[in-house]
């Protein structure tokens, strides 16, 4: 089954976005695990702190 | 003894509103588990860029492989009341922090975006891979004669498909009054506070069995669960047969 080109774009972009947002606890799960159960207590579970650095370990 | 373990079951007062709990989020799945991996799937057959299905089939199926006590810990590292994305997000924007494990009215629709997050993607393989041995001259005869997408869909794609939804709904069926144990019990933690929305028989069988140590009482539910099942199986695969006797799966 083909679509346009215009379509193809529209939701090729949608579904990489699902994937990306998909993707967001997997990534979360490896980023703890190489991080330290103190550095969570401290900086609490987020992707990027203050300084714009991952999670220390 | 005789019928004490089922009595213990049917005259809890508890019971009407976990049967209802099961019931209703065992529907909303099989709904929302039947409707989304079709619509995935036939979006994904759409594509033109075999790196961008590779990716999204990738990413949906990775969290299928995850087990329920990872998926308990991510979701609490969204929601956690103190160190919680979600509430570090709310603070960032000047909002009141949520205390989730407090709130049973956002578990429904957390349990249920949790549960689609896990099983669409392996459900959407299922359906892509038939899409996949349809042959493509269906798909050009329906274009030949002036089919528009929709028509296509409805028409050509839905009907390919009809085998493998009645399969799976049939098997969905019969698990009607079982629910995910790690869904229900690791990813709420177990919280007393949202058990009005949370408590399924699973759990409530499995607490029984914990403060009570009475093996029969599961025994019961797991009989009544699996009879119940069967019958509606039984039941819905009847009247497929009635309706195309060459469908069914019994």
């Amino acid at each position: 089954m083909r679509i346009g080109k215009k379509a193809n774009l529209i939701l090729s972009a949608g579904m990489m976005l699902l994937s990306a947002i998909g993707m967001i606890p997997v990534l979360l799960v490896i980023m703890v695990s190489f991080s330290s159960e103190r550095s969570i207590a401290r900086d609490g579970y987020r992707f990027f702190l203050d300084g714009s650095l991952p999670v220390s370990v | 003894m005789g019928i004490e373990n089922f009595r213990f079951l049917f005259l809890n007062p508890q019971m009407g509103r976990i049967v209802r709990n099961t019931l209703s989020y065992n529907l909303i799945f099989l709904l929302l588990g039947t409707v989304v991996p079709i619509a995935l799937a036939i979006v994904l057959s759409m594509l033109h860029s075999k790196k961008v299905q590779s990716v999204f089939q990738m990413s949906a199926l990775l969290p299928h492989f995850l087990s329920w006590i990872v998926v308990s810990y991510f979701v609490f590292a969204f929601l956690s009341t103190e160190r919680g994305i979600v509430n570090a997000f709310l603070l960032s924007v000047g909002l009141d922090p949520v205390n989730f494990y407090q709130q049973p009215g956002a578990w429904p629709v957390i349990l249920i975006i949790v549960q689609l997050w896990k099983t669409a993607g392996y459900t959407m393989i299922l359906y892509y891979s038939y899409l996949l041995s349809v042959d493509q001259e269906l798909y050009d005869s329906a274009v030949v004669d002036g089919a528009s997408l929709w028509q296509m869909i409805r028409y050509v794609i839905l009907p390919l498909l009809g085998p493998m939804i009645i399969v799976l709904t049939l098997l969905n069926l019969g698990h009607i009054l079982s629910t995910d144990f790690g869904l229900f019990y690791q990813v709420t933690r177990n919280s007393g506070s949202i058990l009005a929305t949370t408590e399924t028989i699973d759990v409530f069988v499995y607490k029984a069995l914990i403060d009570q140590s009475n093996f029969g009482y599961s025994a019961a539910a797991s009989l009544i669960q699996n009879g119940i099942g069967a019958i509606l199986l039984i039941l819905a695969n009847y009247g497929i047969k009635k309706i195309d006797p060459d469908r069914g799966i019994i």
